[in-house]
């Protein structure tokens, strides 16, 4: 039973996650190739402030949002004005640099060993456990996640992005300003996957510099692809096929083999398969970005 | 001479990144791919070092000819089995490179499968060092040195005469004419991934021999390449070289006043700072199109 709770809340993470990227690549076509890091950044925010700072979890949180909308504005300033390719490298690079100044910066971040002891989220006088009360907490703030993401996808700026994302002179000759508006939507991918970050600390109650580099932005992108860009089902469907499937390998037997390579292999195998036969993804409509 | 020691190491270092970087190169300007699969032809080509080597014990100059072959095949390969069937239904470009992060991802996974993630050795301890005043080389730094000075001129001529060298400069040029001139565009890119991987496969047989064989040894290596070929403009192949060796120059120098550990920051931050200043490279300006 723990341990269904515990792929329950890996699959909501995930899933929030996952919204948080396709906001990026379905609804804006910024192939964000660089996720994870805003993930790692605002785990580590909320680990500082509330070991090293003791603020209170809730501030924590709001300040890991905060900070991720902020790197993802001071680095998309100057990148999102690239085209694709070069775009796609220096989020990579910038990804490469967040890792390695985690690992680095042994005054802030405690290096390789990472931060341990984050506090659970109390609300008045209850303290959330783990169990029930995590699964709650987690799923609470995944229905957070996805109202906010819900609402956007009624709001005049989901067409200004979609034009921006389908042509981008056509969308600048009607008058959209097409970096505010990717700055804007970069920014909100930005802080809510460090709000994931927070929900991942809270859940570990430990952070580490290892799971923000490549192999976490390839598991993120599949996701987003496996289930469908531009459709909450989709990033739903994505991480629980991703969660659930190496596990039902689990089940089948697979002993002597090295689960997690035989995952890799799956992903990429699953990638290449997709692109080739439903670039829509396993329940995404037609209107996202045109893999 | 400290100093000038890690200049030596750069330059050969350079070399290296430089043969991987201009084999990158000539595939991103010929097919406009971002082929991120390119480390995994890296890494397949020192498995073929290492089993011609240690496995069928070849002697060490049929054992480079079967892991440059080996790298070439496997260039052709991923083009025949995953970008030709994108390209077939018009793909996008984010549907290519993703389709290129699968071939990656697949590839490592089934490495670390078959060989583990050990680290493979070709040969045990250290290589004789060769003294010259106060500088020491390695065979390593002189057979770099020696690949690159041969191969890269016999490239060059290739391109620029022969019928097929042309094609390949044609394409990269203008699509679209090249087919109107007949160009076979399938065959051709066949072609362009053999030359481009057969590249990344001698500076493989190199680093395999000197360092060993482990499953995910490709992707530093061609992401440098990657970083080369924008450092040095995209579009101009001495470019691609010439941002190589800056890069493998600076990597090595940076060790004179920072610790190991922080040489990923220095490559990307290199490369964030020519994105920001210079996005057209060093010798971007010299050029409006892109040309192999």
């Amino acid at each position: 039973m723990e341990y269904l709770q515990h792929l329950l809340i890996m699959v909501m993470i995930y899933a929030c996650l996952t919204v948080s990227l396709d906001l990026n690549i379905g609804h804006a076509g910024i192939l964000s190739f660089g996720h994870a890091s805003f993930y790692g950044i605002g785990a580590y925010t909320t680990a500082i402030l509330t070991v090293y700072a003791g603020l209170d979890w809730f501030t924590a949180m709001v300040l890991a949002f905060a900070m991720g909308a902020f790197i993802a504005v001071l680095i998309g300033l100057p990148t999102l004005r690239l085209g694709g390719d070069y775009f796609i490298l220096a989020l990579f690079g910038f990804s490469l640099i967040v890792t390695s100044l985690i690992i680095n910066m042994e005054w802030l971040t405690n290096g390789p060993f990472g931060i341990r002891g984050v506090p659970r989220p109390s609300i008045g006088s209850y303290q959330v456990q783990s169990g029930y009360g995590m699964l709650g907490f987690i799923a609470i703030m995944t229905a957070f996640i996805f109202f906010v993401h819900w609402r956007f996808a009624s709001s005049p700026m989901k067409a200004a992005l979609h034009a921006i994302r389908d042509d981008e002179s056509v969308a600048m000759s009607l008058g959209i300003n097409v970096v505010r508006t990717k700055i804007i939507v970069f920014a909100l991918g930005g802080g809510f996957a460090a709000l994931c970050g927070a929900m991942g600390a809270f859940y570990f109650r430990f952070v580490s510099a290892d799971g923000y580099g490549l192999q976490t932005i390839i598991l993120l992108w599949a996701m987003l692809f496996v289930g469908g860009n531009c459709s909450l089902l989709g990033a739903f469907v994505g991480p629980a096929v991703l969660m659930l499937f190496p596990e039902l390998f689990r089940f089948i037997g697979g002993q002597g083999w090295d689960i997690g390579h035989i995952q890799e292999a799956l992903y990429g195998l699953l990638l290449i398969l997709l692109m080739m036969f439903r670039p829509q993804g396993l329940v995404g409509n037609k209107v996202g970005l045109r893999a | 001479m400290l100093l000038l020691q890690l200049f030596i190491d750069g330059l050969a270092s350079g070399a290296l990144y430089a043969l991987t970087a201009v084999g990158f190169a000539i595939i991103y300007n010929g097919t406009r791919i971002l082929h991120m699969a390119h480390g995994a032809v890296f890494t397949a080509g020192g498995y073929a070092l290492y089993i011609a080597v240690k496995l069928l014990h070849l002697p060490m100059p049929v054992a480079v000819i079967v892991a440059l072959a080996s790298a070439a095949a496997f260039g052709v390969l991923i083009d025949l089995l995953v970008y030709r069937p994108l390209r077939a239904r018009k793909s996008s470009e984010a549907a290519l490179f993703i389709g290129s992060i699968g071939a990656l991802t697949l590839c490592q996974a089934v490495f670390a499968l078959i060989f583990t993630t050990d680290t493979l050795y070709l040969r045990q301890g250290p290589l004789p060092l060769y003294d010259i005043g106060e500088i020491s080389l390695t065979i390593m730094h002189i057979i770099a040195a020696a690949i690159v000075i041969v191969v890269f001129p016999i490239l060059h001529l290739f391109l620029t005469r022969t019928k097929y060298g042309r094609a390949i400069r044609a394409l990269a040029d203008n699509p679209k004419l090249s087919v109107v001139r007949g160009v076979n565009v399938e065959r051709l890119y066949m072609l362009i991934f053999a030359i481009g991987s057969l590249l990344a496969g001698f500076a493989v047989s190199l680093i395999a021999y000197d360092l060993g064989v482990r499953p995910e040894m490709g992707f530093p290596v061609m992401f440098v390449s990657l970083v080369a070929v924008i450092v040095g403009g995209v579009g101009y192949l001495p470019g691609a070289a010439a941002g190589a060796f800056l890069l493998g120059l600076l990597q090595n120098l940076s060790l004179w006043q920072l610790s190991g550990r922080w040489q990923d920051v220095v490559v990307f931050g290199a490369l964030l700072i020519f994105l920001l200043f210079r996005p057209a490279g060093l010798f971007g300006h010299m050029l409006s199109t892109r040309r192999v």
